[in-house]
């Protein structure tokens, strides 16, 4: 037995020094390459495509629906008012059983038209296609279709009536900037190697102010939990995919928010709806689909906020959340085990996948057996507290120095926060994760695994919504009355 | 021995007499103790600078703004540079920081159309003067030079906001950085304002990294020369260049600039070339020039295109927009094998109204399928939807 504890205390170590230097040296890529894009991407680049229509690559926003009844006006409003000048909205209805389509309906005057719909990628079949009969919203399109269970069978839906070469995958509570979907596409022009899908940075919005569907007052959230989250998402997409930017190995572009290449992903055979992560599953076989062909490609992550999201605001819902993560990572290296350390699959075989297994996948599991360990030995008196605290210290601060990194690179980027005092607590925030965030964060992972492996039913829920700041008349109105 | 000194060596024997382990982790944890410090310097460094930038606008704008709507907009006669010098409210400025703001100052107003709505009429020639006068063309074409590759790039989108003033030889150096996107966006501006050799990079095959966005850079830069001279025919440095990309986009400028001339080479061009792009855009550009025998081109070749291909056909019809390709999309639309251009050639079908029409209705009586019902169900009931 004390061999096994010796040689697990070695093994943690050395784990947590390559994890270090992995992490310390993605900030430093990811330092370079956002100074660099803040170089070369300005409004001029912006203005480019957006004030001349025919130079404006189309783009289709596909977003699935289910059982959004209270959200999804203010939803389909905001992604109907994106400034871009050759785009289409398709809402995917999958299955709602409360007035998602009913309120669609009434709200845009939609009526039933004969779509010649193409069945280019497998879903559960689509019963009606709406259009509007107001011209406003000629670029308005509601598939209402049998509910498939999962996200990316709605999203296949989505992408079988997609017109447009390229497509952007994002969640109905998220929020769009106006301006999102010329930052997406940029980067995709100014490539000589075919960009086969583009991510940028989320963040919370669930004490930022709203107006009509737009974000007129960005606020880090008061609520612990996504306050947590949103430095979360800072570490995750400005420290770790823009370094993975740069070296061209982004594992996963987010199913919350993210623009692909139509027919890539068609070729690929379209989003998985038995995958429990359709987005880490689906830039795998886009990768994959790329290599196989023998084809280059590029995926291109940009530092800007381009999406607000509605995090789980409390323990329950990133439960929820997380548990699915988990059941989704573990899927991912089971369906896709053969990528691994496969040189045919070049980096992604050879060094992503392994990083991810090693990293991501094993990292809550590493976790809760040293938590498990540190009792064990505690209670046996083999804890040397002498050095113990240095050792605490060092994992303490890798978390505590890349929240630090990603704030400052948020702010150099944009300053998006009113107050630099916000940007402030966000750091105050970081210092208390390790100890008031991550212990669940992991527990949930490995619940997740155990989900998985134990093999039962999941499908996708509507979420419960907390809602945000709203700033309409109506809801002024409403507050009298 | 002084006091650092003597902790300083404390410290290291006790340090060196800790296991490999202890000395590995405090290694690290000074690491990503720098980081933090770092990162907090940084964090107050551009707090700093973000409100010191604002604070500097607005003394700018205190200062500046009035007269120069007045001198841009109001002063309704030319203001000469010894006019300008006399007037005592408008110094020159001196320091860096305010020739960037004083720039984007008067770009902001040139830009504001709200003053021409008021009844101010753009004097072009006291805006030149005023950029003379302040010499903010001679700062801008020094930061081209600079050895900071974004302060260049910054330089090089002023010189082109800014408007003329700017010669080719400021971007010498430039034009050939090993940045490619400096040394594009050189070439670029080079272009539009070099008055000896204008077309010296075009010629040459532009750029190797070449790619979609350039396209659209350079579209608008050949549009800005052509007002000042009409661009020569494209065709001559098509056959110069192996890349794709540009070979395509001087192909669809051949279209934009309506240069009929270069037809037969674009069709000689067809027939020799195995690039599927390049032949899609001959197509496509084609269509624009309005040439008429397009369509028999398109009927020997479409059945045995691929899908790409055909698709750049249609817009090609499109764009030619002639009821002469009418009797052929029945043929065509029996040809092809893909949804995708049946529902092209459907949309193609619905603009030439009532001819138009009267194909798509013949079409739908023999439709064997519901992809076919829904398709013709869908353009002839919902025309407009």
């Amino acid at each position: 037995m004390e061999t096994i504890i010796y040689f697990y205390q070695y093994i943690i170590f050395f784990y947590s020094i390559v994890i270090t230097l992995a992490y310390v040296s993605l900030a430093i890529i990811g330092y370079f390459n956002i100074n660099h894009k803040k170089s070369i991407y300005t409004e001029i680049e912006d203005d480019l495509v957006n004030n001349y229509p025919e130079e404006a690559p189309g783009i289709s926003v596909v977003t699935p629906a289910y059982n959004e009844d209270l959200i999804i006006i203010d939803s389909a409003h905001s992604l109907l008012n994106l400034q871009y000048p050759n785009f289409e909205v398709i809402i995917v209805n999958d299955g709602s059983t409360d007035n998602t389509l009913e309120t669609l309906i009434e709200e845009f005057d939609l009526k039933i038209v004969p779509f010649p719909y193409i069945d280019k990628v497998r879903c559960q079949p689509v019963r009606n296609i709406y259009k509007s009969t107001n011209p406003i919203y000629s670029n308005l399109t509601i598939v209402d279709k049998e509910n498939g269970g999962t996200k990316a069978d709605a999203m296949n839906a989505g992408l079988n009536i997609a017109k447009y070469d390229y497509f952007i995958n994002t969640d109905i509570d998220g929020l769009l900037d106006p301006n999102t979907l010329a930052k997406m596409i940029v980067p995709v022009l100014d490539s000589d190697v075919p960009v086969i899908a583009v991510g940028a940075t989320l963040r919370m919005v669930n004490s930022c102010e709203v107006d009509n569907g737009r974000i007129t007052r960005v606020r880090p959230p008061k609520r612990f939990i996504p306050a947590f989250q949103e430095t979360e998402y800072l570490r995750s997409y400005l420290v770790g995919k823009m370094g993975w930017s740069t070296l061209n190995t982004i594992p996963n572009v987010s199913g919350g928010f993210g623009l692909f290449d139509t027919n890539v992903v068609i070729g690929a055979g379209g989003y998985d709806p038995l995958s429990q992560a359709e987005d880490m599953d689906m830039t795998l076989r886009m990768i994959a689909f790329m290599r196989d062909s023998k084809k280059k490609y590029r995926i291109r992550q940009i530092a800007d906020t381009c999406c607000w999201t509605e995090g789980p605001s409390t323990l329950n819902l990133l439960y929820r959340q997380r548990t699915r993560w988990g059941r989704g990572l573990l899927q991912i290296f089971i369906v896709h085990r053969h990528f691994l350390f496969n040189p045919k699959y070049g980096r992604m075989g050879l060094f992503l996948l392994p990083y991810s297994l090693f990293f991501d996948f094993l990292a809550p599991i590493l976790t809760t057996v040293g938590f498990f360990m540190i009792i064990f030995l505690f209670l046996n008196n083999q804890i040397n507290f002498d050095t113990f605290w240095l050792l605490m210290l060092f994992v303490y601060l890798i978390g505590v120095s890349m929240s630090a990194v990603a704030i400052t690179a948020d702010l150099a980027n944009k300053k998006l926060y009113k107050n630099y005092s916000e940007y402030g607590r966000l750091i105050l925030f970081s210092l208390f994760e390790a100890v008031a965030y991550q212990p669940f964060n992991t527990i949930f992972y490995v619940i997740g695994y155990g989900q998985f492996l134990y093999n039962r039913d999941f499908e996708w829920k509507s979420m419960t919504r907390q809602g945000y700041i709203r700033n309409t008349d109506e809801d002024e109105d409403n507050d009298q009355a | 021995m002084s006091t650092f000194d003597y902790y300083f060596y404390y410290y290291s024997a006790i340090f060196s007499g800790y296991p490999l382990v202890i000395k590995v982790a405090i290694f690290i944890i000074l690491i990503l103790l720098s980081l933090i410090v770092i990162s907090f310097f940084r964090f107050f460094y551009i707090r700093r600078k973000q409100i010191l930038e604002e604070k500097r606008k607005r003394k700018i704008n205190k200062r500046y703004r009035e007269k120069l709507i007045d001198i841009l907009y109001f002063s309704f006669q030319e203001l000469n540079i010894v006019d300008l010098e006399d007037d005592n409210d408008l110094k020159e400025p001196k320091k860096g920081w305010q020739k960037r703001m004083l720039t984007y100052l008067i770009l902001d107003i040139k830009a504001d159309k709200s003053f021409e709505i008021d009844g101010g009429v753009f004097q072009n020639k006291n805006y030149y003067n005023l950029l003379s006068y302040t010499k903010l063309f001679d700062y801008w074409v020094n930061e081209i030079s600079s050895r900071n590759t974004s302060k260049a790039i910054k330089a090089l989108r002023m010189a082109n906001e800014i408007g003329e003033g700017i010669r080719g030889s400021a971007f010498s150096r430039s034009v050939h950085h090993r940045n490619s996107y400096l040394r594009k966006l050189a070439r670029m501006t080079f272009t539009r304002f070099d008055a000896h050799a204008p077309y010296k990079f075009l010629e040459k095959g532009f750029d190797s990294q070449f790619n979609k966005f350039d396209e659209r850079r350079l579209h608008y830069t050949l549009i800005e020369v052509n007002k000042d001279h009409p661009i020569p025919l494209l065709s001559k440095w098509i056959t110069s260049t192996t890349n794709e990309n540009y070979c395509s986009f001087l192909i669809r400028e051949m279209g934009f600039f309506r240069q009929e001339e270069g037809i037969p080479f674009l069709i000689e061009l067809y027939r020799k070339e195995q690039s599927q792009q390049i032949q899609g855009q001959i197509m496509m550009t084609l269509g624009e020039l309005k040439y008429e025998p397009l369509i028999d081109l398109i009927k020997e070749e479409f059945k045995f295109a691929s899908l790409p291909l055909q698709t750049n056909m249609i817009i090609g019809l499109k764009k030619l927009n002639s009821k002469s390709c009418l009797p052929f999309m029945t043929e065509a639309y029996y040809n092809t094998q893909f949804s995708e251009i049946k529902i092209q050639i459907v949309e193609l079908l619905k603009e030439f109204d009532q001819a138009g029409l009267q194909i798509l209705t013949s079409l739908s009586k023999k439709s064997s399928s519901k992809f076919e019902n829904n398709l013709f169900a869908y353009a002839l009931n919902y025309p407009h939807i």
